[in-house]
């Protein structure tokens, strides 16, 4: 007992450990380049998912009131050891504050396809803005110096010409996949209570890529100073045609005084320490048009649509191999050009197996040029032992410099293949290994002859039968029903049966009696009696049959509340009809008839009377 | 008049087994676009004959449309799940293209059993049970051979109801209401028109399921993503 409560603890234990295994796999964590961060710069912001599921993970940032928030890039890398494959992505963003302040990142939500992880809040200092001297060491941020009184506006110059915003693109016509740069500047020469809110134009035919960080600087047109920050985007075209760039619109609020110098690096602080006279303006760019060209025709066969200006090289983690043992042979393609869309090449070669492929990247974006390193390993083998030959892999592409297809490839490799140890082999396939069969790849099974769809046809016939079709099994089902409730009713209480049912079984006597009063008025008349003492034994609810004629009328009036004429003619017909039978010779069918008209207009007089 | 309607079958088989080798050709001599316009038109011809759906997405494969490929061998699959070719091409793109149709973790076999019918095959099965449940019941309310009649409408009772619930289980499959996604970096919005926010872009042969539609406009949920939202109609091919 002892013994099996102990194996069991274990076995809980081992399960318990799996599933904190299985768990750990995935590591989601947040980290800042900087925690205290000037108004006028930015902070790097980068989200880190490694696990089983990295790639295939949905980063949700959360929107924050004191930063606006614009992606940088994405890599990722993925490596294998011993034939276990990891994978880890991270995601840049840039970061820049609009208010000066404690704040915090809150967290951010990592969801991974299966589950939801959350990264650690990230507290951020905002300082006032750095001093023109600062700046220098940053040549990426303009410096600002102090406003020369000529360069400050007018009294009386409209806001219209004191704040606008200006939208262009580096060019007006582009290939599909080459990118155009799109840069949008909000100028002004009054003070903004904050960094304005920045709304992203509606793209038609493109897509887009954020270029971090907002640059900031000054600039003097026609005799004013303006403070400007300018904002860049990458833009590819989908197809070849017309594109569009829908309207930017910006809103600010700005002082509408001019108290304050908007030049003075802490304008921003100044304006929060009491001075609340401004407005909100709201700017907006006018629709862009793109002509975008068709890439030449008579691109090379295995042309997969990408461009820009690449560069091919691999590698392998080994060069000497046994047979039947994996090998990393990994494929570099390095260059400008939107390299997350781009279809890698495949991979083949005369005995070898290639098991599966996996493919990474990392996305750069210096001097506002979209570019990176693709990485694609192939995993393979080789079926025999010897010096082998990779051969080179090609990679065409349209080069954006040169607007010409190329097609660049990387050199062969000779790999020593040693021979392998029997049974210490991978194989990712779920076949297990056959002895005297060579499995040498796998592939889509050939085509089927032509079915006649019979049994399809025959389905989907029944399966989409009309409504009617089923109300009519409903119908059966109903009716068969209802028959056997009446059944059961009748059983149950034959007498209220009789009584429901007395005239119109009497009217069907009567019927088949007068069909016989031609051939024989003496069954006839025998049919009518019995028609109508049947009838006065449902109505009154007691056998009449062994009862004399006074003893019937006595009943019926003890019953009902039966006029006098009633009773009469209950008496005078059965007495007419006991005559007829008896003592009458002349009974012909018209005799028959009266009679039987006589006890259709009694049945008629009792019905009303015996009415419940 | 028989002999007549014997000639005319006969007929029908020589012409039907001459196009037939017509495709087959193309595609043995390497003409994989030529077959798949053959193949296509069959599957125009006759709806039902699953084969012409399958050899199509063969084409197609050799094409290197994988998402072609792979809608036509689950539309194939929705008429007949049982060929067992189908569900092994089916199954082999499914891990190619990181589709998921089949986790890898669950035996095969369990599809085998899970898939064996067809959705209308399902439904035609669930009627007809119904049906002659109708009829034993009107026979026992009747009461014509009341024992057995009694027992049999039971049987079919229940089977009408498995059939049912299979029926339920399978149309939230993911072959049912489904489709493809054709385009590469196909974008998924945020509502049905370009004025919404885009919120997720997919890549090519990743099946999803259709929720609803709006015009050029079909509202999608990716499998497995929990991500739902609007993508344009001609971006992914309906099953």
């Amino acid at each position: 007992m002892k013994k099996t409560i102990g194996k069991l603890a274990i076995f809980i234990l081992l399960f318990i450990c799996s599933f904190g295994g299985a768990y750990a796999a995935t590591e989601v964590t947040a980290s800042v380049n900087k925690q205290i961060v000037p108004l006028n710069d930015y902070l790097i912001l980068t989200v880190y998912v490694s696990g089983d599921n990295a790639n295939s993970a949905t980063v949700q940032i959360p929107s924050m009131a004191n930063f606006s928030v614009s992606s940088s890039g994405r890599s990722t890398s993925i490596s294998i050891i011993n034939g276990r494959i990891s994978s880890s992505v991270e995601y840049s963003y840039i970061l820049t504050p609009k208010y000066a302040g404690k704040t915090s990142i809150p967290p951010i939500s990592v969801f991974t396809g299966k589950e939801k992880f959350f990264t650690k809040e990230i507290e951020i200092t905002v300082t006032s803005a750095k001093s023109s001297q600062a700046y220098q060491s940053q040549p990426s941020q303009p410096q600002r110096t102090s406003v020369q009184p000529k360069n400050r506006p007018a009294k009386g110059t409209p806001l219209e010409n004191l704040v606008f915003v200006k939208a262009e693109t580096d060019k007006k016509t582009a290939y599909p996949g080459e990118q155009i740069n799109l840069s949008f500047k909000f100028y002004t020469a009054v003070p903004i209570a904050r960094n304005p809110e920045y709304f992203p134009p509606k793209l038609y035919n493109l897509f887009s890529e954020d270029l971090p960080p907002v640059r900031t600087g000054e600039q003097v047109i026609n005799g004013i100073k303006y403070y400007y920050s300018e904002l860049k985007t990458a833009l590819f075209a989908i197809n070849a045609g017309k594109a569009r760039i829908g309207p930017i619109e910006i809103t600010a609020q700005v002082q509408k005084e001019e108290d304050i110098d908007p030049f003075d690096p802490n304008f921003m602080q100044k304006f929060f320490s009491g001075f609340t006279n401004y407005e909100e303006i709201k700017l907006n760019t006018k629709d862009m048009g793109l002509e975008i060209i068709p890439l030449p025709e008579n691109p090379p066969s295995d042309f997969s649509g990408a461009v820009g200006n690449f560069f091919i090289s691999r590698e392998v983690d080994r060069k000497e191999v046994k047979s039947g043992e994996p090998l990393n042979l990994t494929l570099k393609i390095t260059g400008k050009g939107n390299l997350k869309d781009i279809s890698v090449p495949e991979f083949s070669a005369e005995g070898v197996k290639v098991y599966d492929s996996l493919s990474s990247y990392s996305i750069t974006k210096h001097d506002d040029i979209i570019g990176g390193e693709k990485k694609v390993t192939y995993i393979i083998s080789f079926k025999e032992e010897g010096l082998k030959e990779i051969p080179p892999i090609k990679f065409s592409f349209f080069n954006i410099d040169t607007k010409k297809y190329e097609t660049i490839e990387t050199s062969p490799l000779k790999i020593k293949v040693l021979k392998g140890e029997g049974g210490k082999s991978y194989d990712f396939s779920d076949k297990p290994a056959d002895s005297g069969v060579d499995i040498k790849g796998s592939d889509i099974k050939y085509l089927l002859k032509p079915s006649a769809g019979l049994s399809a046809k025959i389905a989907r016939k029944i399966s989409t039968a009309p409504l009617y079709a089923h109300l009519f099994f409903c119908s059966i089902l109903i009716f068969s029903f209802l028959k056997n409730r009446s059944v059961y009713e009748r059983l149950r209480n034959p007498a209220f049966y009789a009584y429901k049912n007395a005239s119109s079984v009497l009217q069907a006597a009567l019927k088949k009696a007068q069909k016989e009063a031609s051939s024989n008025p003496y069954k006839s008349l025998s049919l009518i009696y019995d028609a109508i003492t049947d009838y006065l034994t449902a109505r009154i609810g007691e056998n009449v049959y062994s009862l004399p004629i006074n003893k019937i009328v006595q009943l019926y009036s003890s019953k009902f509340k039966a006029a006098e004429f009633t009773l009469g003619e209950i008496k005078s017909l059965l007495e007419e009809i006991e005559f007829l039978n008896y003592a009458s010779s002349g009974l012909n069918e018209k005799k028959v008839s009266e009679v039987a008209q006589r006890v259709s207009t009694l049945s008629e007089m009792i019905e009303k009377e015996t009415k419940k | 008049m028989k002999n007549i309607l014997i000639l005319f079958s006969f007929f029908i088989f020589l012409v039907s087994s001459a196009f037939c080798s017509q495709g087959e050709e193309y595609y043995k001599k390497g003409d994989f676009k030529a077959a798949a316009d053959f193949y296509y038109a069959q599957t125009l011809e006759n709806p039902y004959d699953y084969s012409a759906f399958y050899n199509y997405a063969n084409c197609l494969y050799r094409l290197k449309d994988k998402a072609g490929a792979l809608a036509y061998y689950m539309k194939a699959f929705e008429i007949n799940p049982r060929n067992s070719d189908l569900f092994y091409n089916l199954n082999f793109l499914s891990v190619q293209t990181q589709a998921g149709l089949f986790p890898q973790d669950i035996p095969s076999f369990v599809y085998r059993i899970y898939f064996f019918l067809s959705l209308n095959e399902i439904k035609a099965a669930a009627f007809l049970s119904f049906w002659t449940f109708c009829l034993f019941s009107s026979l026992f309310f009747l009461e014509k051979a009341k024992n057995f009649s009694k027992t049999a409408s039971v049987s079919f009772a229940a089977l009408a109801v498995i059939f049912s619930l299979l029926y339920f289980f399978r149309i939230n499959s993911v072959f049912h209401s489904a489709a493809v996604i054709k385009n590469s970096q196909a974008r998924i919005m945020s509502g049905p028109g370009e004025d919404f926010k885009l919120i997720a872009s997919a890549e090519n042969a990743k099946p999803v399921k259709i929720i609803s539609e709006a015009g050029e406009w079909i509202e999608i949920g990716l499998i497995g993503q929990g991500i739902k939202g609007w993508i344009k109609s001609e971006d992914i091919i309906k099953i």
